[in-house]
C-alpha cells in the first residue's frame, strides 16, 4: 500500500527526516514510536502534503501512485487520513457543513453524484454512534467548544465517514483519559478490514494493548533505526529510548 | 431627509435595499420600542453611495441594525447613535465585502448620554484584490451616563497582499462607573485550517470560501429573520463565489 523510500524533509529550512524507509501493506497496523523531536509528526505531515513541509529527497509509493506529486485533497481522495495532534477550531464552519462539502468533495473526485440529504445525515448518524459522539456537535462550529476528548473523537468520526484505507493517527491518545482512550481505540479498531492500514503514533502501552500492532518502528534523529514487533513497543515502555540510542551510537 | 418614528412600546422590522447615491434617515425610536433594521448595499462597481444615519433612542428602547456590504464602487457611511433615554440598548453589526478596487468607509458614533444603556458593534470585512475597507467606531460615554456597558469588536480578514483595512476602535469616557471593551484585529486566513480542511479532501477554492464566509458568519447571525438571514447567507456565497450581479437588474446594470 504505502511504501516510503529514502525520504529526507524539511521544515522552515531544518533537515528533521534523514533518509525514511518504511514499508506498510495492506490490512496493516504500525506503530511509530520515538523520542520528541526525532521527526514522527514531520514523517505524517509529509504524507498527507502540509505545504510547510518541503521534501529534499526520496520518494513515497501510495498503492503505486507518486504520492508527493498529488495535492493534499487529492492524497484524501486517494484514502489517506490524518487524524492531527490538535484538531483545530473552525468558527462558523457547521460539523454539518464541512463534512458535506468533503463527502461530496470525494464523490465528485470519483464521478459521482452528491449524496442527498436524508442518505448524508443517515451516514453522519451512523458514524456518530460509533464514537459516541451526540448529534448536537453536528450543529456546532468544526471542533468549537469541543473538549480535547471530544475533539479525538471528532476524528475518528470524521475518519469513519470518510472511510480512508490508509489512518494516520498522530498521537490520537494524548490527552485522553482511560475511558475516552478505550471509545477512541475501538472505534479505530471497528473501522479496521483486511484492506485497510495504519501508521499510528504513541507513547503509551495502552494504546498497543487497543490495537494490536503488527509492526513497531523507532525513529530516532530522523531514521528508523530499530523495527520489531508489539514486544519492543513494551521494551521501550519500560526501558526508554536511552539504550536504543546508545545502541545507534556504538554502531 | 427620510425620517422615521417608532412609535412607543411597538415593535418594527425593516429591510432597506440602497441604491447608487445620498440617503440620508433620520430615526426615533420612542420609549420601549424595538427596531430590528437589516440594509444591503449591492451596487454596480462603477458606482458610489454615501448614506448618514442618525438614530435617538429613547428610554428602553432596542434597536438591531445589521448591514450587508456586497458589492459597490465606493460607499460611505455615518452612524450616530445617541441614547438618549435609560436602559436603551443598541445593536450594530456589518459585514463588507470587497474587491478590486472598491474603497468603504464607516464612521459610528455611538454616544451613550442616559444612565444604564448598553451598546454593541461588531463589525467584520473580508477584503480582497487592491480593495480598502476602514471602519471608525467609536464610543462617547457623555458624564452622567453612569452603569454604561459597550461591547466593540472590529475583525478584518485581509486576502490578498495588494488590500488593506483600515480598523480604528476608539472610546471617549466621561463617567467613571462604566464597562467598556474595546478590540480589533487584522489577519489573513487561517493556513492551519485550510490545510485540515484540505485533508479532509476538501479542495482549496472550497475551503477558503468556507472560511470567509464562516468569517462573516456571525454578523448573519445577528438578523433575526430566518428567511432573511437565510437569504443574505445565501447571497454572501454567492459573491464570495463570484457569482454575484450586481443590484438585482437595475437600470445600471450591463
Amino acid at each position: 500500500m504505502l511504501e516510503i523510500r529514502n525520504l529526507h524533509a524539511c521544515v522552515e529550512g531544518k533537515e528533521i527526516l534523514k533518509g525514511v524507509n518504511l514499508t506498510i501493506r495492506d490490512g496493516e497496523v504500525h506503530v511509530l514510536m520515538g523520542p520528541n523531536g526525532s521527526g514522527k509528526s514531520t514523517l505524517s505531515n509529509v504524507l498527507v502534503g502540509n505545504p510547510k513541509y518541503e521534501v529534499t529527497e526520496g520518494e513515497i509509493l501510495f498503492n503505486g501512485k507518486n504520492l508527493l506529486e498529488l495535492s493534499p485533497e487529492d492524497r484524501s481522495h486517494e484514502g489517506i487520513f490524518m487524524s492531527f495532534q490538535a484538531p483545530i477550531e473552525i468558527p462558523g464552519v457547521s460539523m454539518t457543513n464541512f463534512m458535506r462539502a468533503a463527502v461530496n468533495a470525494k464523490r465528485k473526485y470519483f464521478g459521482e453524484e452528491p449524496l442527498n440529504a436524508s442518505d448524508f445525515l443517515k451516514l453522519l448518524r451512523e458514524k456518530r454512534k460509533l464514537v459516541g459522539l451526540d448529534a448536537h456537535f453536528m450543529s456546532r462550529g468544526v471542533n468549537e467548544g469541543f473538549s480535547g476528548g471530544e475533539r479525538k473523537r471528532n476524528e475518528i468520526f470524521q475518519m469513519a465517514v470518510l472511510e480512508p484505507t490508509f489512518s494516520i493517527l498522530d498521537e490520537t491518545d494524548s490527552g485522553l483519559d482511560v475511558d475516552a482512550l478505550r471509545i477512541v481505540a475501538e472505534g479505530f479498531n471497528q473501522l479496521r478490514t483486511p484492506k485497510t492500514s495504519a501508521m499510528v503514533i504513541t507513547h503509551y502501552q495502552r494504546m498497543l494493548d487497543y490495537l494490536k500492532p503488527d509492526f513497531v518502528h523507532v525513529l530516532v534523529n530522523g531514521q528508523i533505526v530499530r523495527d520489531g514487533d508489539a514486544s519492543l513497543g513494551y521494551e521501550i515502555e519500560d526501558r526508554g529510548f536511552d539504550w536504543i540510542k546508545d545502541e545507534v551510537n556504538n554502531g | 431627509m427620510d425620517n422615521y418614528i417608532i412609535p412607543a412600546g411597538q415593535s418594527v422590522s425593516k429591510f432597506l435595499q440602497f441604491s447608487p447615491g445620498e440617503d440620508h434617515i433620520k430615526v426615533t425610536v420612542e420609549e420601549g420600542a424595538t427596531l430590528n433594521a437589516c440594509s444591503l448595499l449591492n451596487m454596480p462597481v462603477g458606482t458610489e453611495h454615501s448614506v448618514t444615519l442618525e438614530m435617538d433612542l429613547m428610554a428602553h428602547s432596542t434597536v438591531n441594525l445589521v448591514s450587508i456590504t456586497l458589492k459597490t464602487g465606493k460607499a460611505v457611511a455615518n452612524v450616530h447613535v445617541r441614547l438618549i433615554g435609560e436602559g436603551a440598548d443598541v445593536k450594530l453589526a456589518g459585514a463588507v465585502i470587497a474587491d478590486a478596487e472598491q474603497n468603504t468607509e464607516k464612521h459610528i458614533l455611538v454616544e451613550h448620554v442616559a444612565e444604564g444603556c448598553t451598546s454593541d458593534m461588531l463589525y467584520k470585512q473580508v477584503l480582497s484584490g487592491q480593495s480598502t475597507g476602514l471602519v471608525h467606531g467609536k464610543v462617547l460615554v457623555q458624564p452622567g451616563a453612569q452603569k454604561s456597558a459597550s461591547e466593540q469588536t472590529l475583525a478584518n480578514l485581509c486576502v490578498s497582499q495588494e488590500a488593506r483595512a483600515l480598523s480604528q476602535p476608539m472610546l471617549e469616557i466621561y463617567a467613571d462607573d462604566v464597562k467598556c471593551n474595546h478590540g480589533s484585529t487584522i489577519g489573513k486566513l487561517d493556513e492551519t485550517a485550510l490545510f485540515y480542511m484540505r485533508q479532509r479532501g476538501i479542495p482549496e477554492v472550497e475551503a477558503r470560501l468556507l472560511l470567509q464566509h464562516a468569517f462573516v458568519n456571525d454578523v448573519l447571525q445577528r438578523i433575526p429573520n430566518e428567511d432573511l438571514r437565510e437569504r443574505l447567507s445565501h447571497l454572501v456565497e454567492h459573491r464570495f463565489r463570484g457569482e454575484l450581479k450586481a443590484c438585482n437588474g437595475c437600470s445600471l446594470c450591463d
